[in-house]
């Protein structure tokens, strides 16, 4: 087994790759690391030149062609957003740039809170189109920033499947900063990924098989969580953390964060509705709960 | 042009559609500026590796005038990889070739773009440019001056086209802070100083994918000795410039782009401890120059075996400075000494916005919300790329190549010709001189840089 680590994206990426010669396993290792740096400098909206950016200063009429991954990454974040209603929403980067003013001091809490109904405002205002059959963008009326921070990096463990796959690597994890992790397998090689989730009061061990886990439950602002759909933190959620499987990463990243606000039966619907959702699982009063159409035998 | 604003309001399909200001059902249109197929620009990519897959994936699919037609790369897998998947993303009908004069032979091509190790650049682009074509090269332009020279001479002798793939030339946020900050507004005063670093974690170096289909008697017909020369080109002499010319010839030409000067005098000292390899993995130069405004010095480095810090240019002038890079460090600082309200009209003009753009929410100026926690030291950002003749809003390497094809349109004019690259380069090479010298002073004549 190898092991490799990048920083990217503003987390620690660390790649295990089994199964292969050393130099090859960092050779695949190194491609993949260049390609996270690649997909980050297009979708990162802190990087002035990527096309979040450039998505974020367009004015009213203007259109913009983008790479066909931004396309594709904005494509999903707006699926995602129709299947949660609004509580996964990529449109909003103005209000997280007022709690960070905020939290380095540059507002204060009553011009933080004028600011965040301003903002949602100006967003609720805004269209914008993106159009479903080519990598072009439209700005139909300005108001509206996007932020990939819920679907980024999932969509870039997806990318990197794409990439070991052409290499011939089958068998391999890939941890997001350990809030999204990918396991690939060969099963004739390893049967299985061994991880373990916790709640306060247990855990569970968990044998997952090529799949990718996305959790989520630091989305919190003080004792409140950020809602989108009203633009403030007022949020409240019944668990102190979530996890959801999936086989595309986009999705299980951002469901992650868009089920966090949703009660257990909207989840549940969800999952009996959306194939993408392999399972669901919650910790609620200090105890794991699964939520899943299939038998859960990758419990241990 | 690609900041296109919508005119006839008539399509929509299934569509995917933020926000709440318009309804599915109401139909619009949004057409980009109409580009007849015969006004479109044949090219092909020499190069199917990083940069070349950087080129055909996502620079030519943005530029509607480019009609990408062929590429070639001497190892079968990579060129062909590239070909099958651009023609089923694209719908295309590229083929893919061996051979670089099979392809000039056979396709009927307006320009090529180079995406090759440095050493075959001079052939390809002295027998391109003589062939009536038109040329796009990476940097470096080559790994010696003699052929760097040839290709400049070649250019101008053509009487084609030969853009130099420096995009930072073609990068909205450089030519706005040369073009209206420094120039216009001279917001800076003097410019006395520029730093830059380039610090990366490692040299990456690449071995061959299973799949790929490698044959060393081929190889050798196209100068290369091993398999790794052809996947780590960069880090053998004869094949390549090392770090100066990878990485610090970007930044340097940015030192000479905003000086308006190219330097007389370079000391240079460089040496490969970290990884062993023939070209040097750590430099570092400082570089003289008599600017139309007085002296300036010029500072530069180049660490390989970490990233922190980054990748960044700094210029220090008498009333500001600036950190300027493709990144994201990009802050604009005012001096203490400069009062606040001159630099007003800046933010005023929708230049620049500081505050971190949180102004705009602040109940009173700054320092007047109250008695609270320290506040951070103001900096600014550049806000809107204003007052620009014009701005490409694309990604620096797609406006570069952008601006190269509607050059041979004869749309626009070259942001980057070879003669301006090969002035900004004769540094280049000099601190190469310097540091293969093993660290070494060495004065440059204006002579040297004339063509």
């Amino acid at each position: 087994m190898n092991s490799f680590e990048h920083q990217a994206m503003a987390t620690q990426f660390l790649i295990r790759i089994e199964n292969e010669e050393d130099d090859y396993a960092e050779n695949a290792a190194i491609q993949c690391f260049q390609r996270l740096d690649e997909l980050e400098a297009k979708l990162s909206r802190f990087v002035a030149d990527s096309d979040i950016s450039r998505i974020n200063k367009m004015a009213t009429e203007e259109q913009l062609p983008l790479d066909s991954e931004t396309w594709q990454v904005i494509k999903q974040a707006i699926q995602a957003q129709q299947w949660t209603a609004g509580t996964f929403d990529i449109g909003v980067a103005e209000h997280m740039d007022i709690f960070r003013a905020t939290k380095q001091g540059i507002l204060n809490e009553f011009e933080m809170n004028k600011a965040l109904e301003k903002a949602q405002q100006a967003k609720l205002g805004s269209s914008i189109y993106l159009s479903p059959d080519s990598p072009m963008i439209y700005c139909i009326k300005e108001g509206m920033r996007f932020d990939l921070g819920g679907i980024g990096k999932g969509y870039a463990l997806d990318q990197l499947a794409l990439l070991l796959d052409d290499l011939g690597v089958t068998t391999y994890s890939i941890s997001a900063g350990d809030s999204t992790v990918m396991v690939r397998n060969d099963t004739a090689v390893r049967p299985c990924w061994e991880y373990t989730i916790s709640a306060a009061t247990e855990q569970k061990k968990l044998k997952l098989s090529n799949i990718i886990v996305s959790a989520s439950g630091t989305f919190h602002q003080g004792n409140h969580i950020f809602d989108p759909r009203t633009g403030q933190n007022t949020g409240i959620s019944e668990f102190d953390r979530i996890w959801v499987a999936s086989e595309n990463g986009a999705y299980s990243d951002a469901f992650s964060t868009g089920l966090f606000l949703l009660s257990v039966e909207e989840i549940e619907k969800l999952v009996d509705a959306v194939s993408e959702i392999t399972w669901v699982a919650y910790s609620k009063a200090g105890k794991l709960h699964f939520l899943s159409r299939n038998p859960l035998n990758f419990v241990a | 042009m690609t900041t296109g604003k919508t005119n006839r309001r008539n399509f929509i399909k299934t569509s995917t559609l933020f926000g709440t200001g318009l309804v599915l059902a109401n139909p619009f249109s949004i057409t980009a500026k109409p580009l007849m197929a015969a006004d479109k620009v044949n090219v092909a990519v020499v190069g199917c590796g990083g940069r070349g897959g950087g080129v055909i994936f996502s620079n030519i699919p943005k530029i509607p005038s480019a009609n990408l037609v062929a590429v070639c790369d001497i190892v079968e897998s990579r060129r062909e990889r590239a070909k099958d998947r651009y023609n089923k993303e694209h719908n295309g009908k590229v083929k893919a070739y061996e051979n670089f004069y099979e392809m000039l032979e056979k396709e009927n091509l307006d320009a090529i773009v180079l995406t090759t190790p440095d050493f075959w650049h001079k052939k390809h682009t002295v027998d391109a440019l003589e062939a009536g074509l038109h040329v796009y090269c990476e940097k470096a332009m080559s790994n010696n001056i003699e052929d760097a020279r040839k290709m400049a001479e070649a250019m101008k002798k053509s009487g084609k086209l030969l853009q130099i793939g420096r995009q930072r030339r073609s990068n909205d946020r450089y030519r706005f802070t040369y073009n209206v900050l420094l120039e216009r507004e001279k917001m800076f005063g003097r410019l006395t100083h520029a730093i830059g670093q380039w610090n990366r974690s490692r040299i990456w170096t690449q071995r061959p994918n299973k799949r790929d289909n490698l044959d060393l008697a081929k190889l050798k017909e196209y100068g290369f000795d091993t398999v790794d020369q052809v996947y780590n080109w960069r880090n053998y002499k004869k094949l390549g410039g090392g770090v100066v010319s990878d990485l610090g010839s970007h930044q340097i030409d940015i030192f000479n782009w905003f000086f308006d000067a190219y330097p007389h005098t370079v000391y240079a000292a460089g040496n490969n401890s970290y990884f062993g390899f023939e070209q040097a993995d750590t430099m570092a130069t400082i570089l003289e120059y008599d600017t139309p405004n007085g002296p300036a010095i010029g500072i530069y480095e180049n660490i390989s075996n970490s990233r922190a810090i980054g990748v960044y240019e700094r210029f220090v002038g008498d009333d500001g400075a600036f950190i300027i890079s493709e990144g994201k460090d990009n802050k604009i600082y005012r001096e203490s000494r400069v009062h606040s309200k001159k630099w007003q009209k800046y933010i005023d003009k929708g230049y620049i916005s500081n505050l971190a753009d949180m102004q705009k929410y602040k109940e009173k100026e700054s320092g007047d919300s109250g008695i609270k926690e320290t506040a951070p030291q103001i900096s600014y950002d550049i806000n809107e790329m204003k007052d620009m003749g014009k701005v490409y809003n694309l990604a620096a390497h797609t406006a570069h190549l952008y601006n190269f094809i509607e050059s041979v349109r004869e749309e626009e004019t070259l942001n980057y010709d070879a003669v301006k690259s090969y002035k900004s380069e004769v540094c280049i090479y000099k601190i190469h001189e310097a540091i293969n010298a093993g660290g070494n002073r060495i004065r440059i004549t204006d002579k040297e840089y004339d063509i």
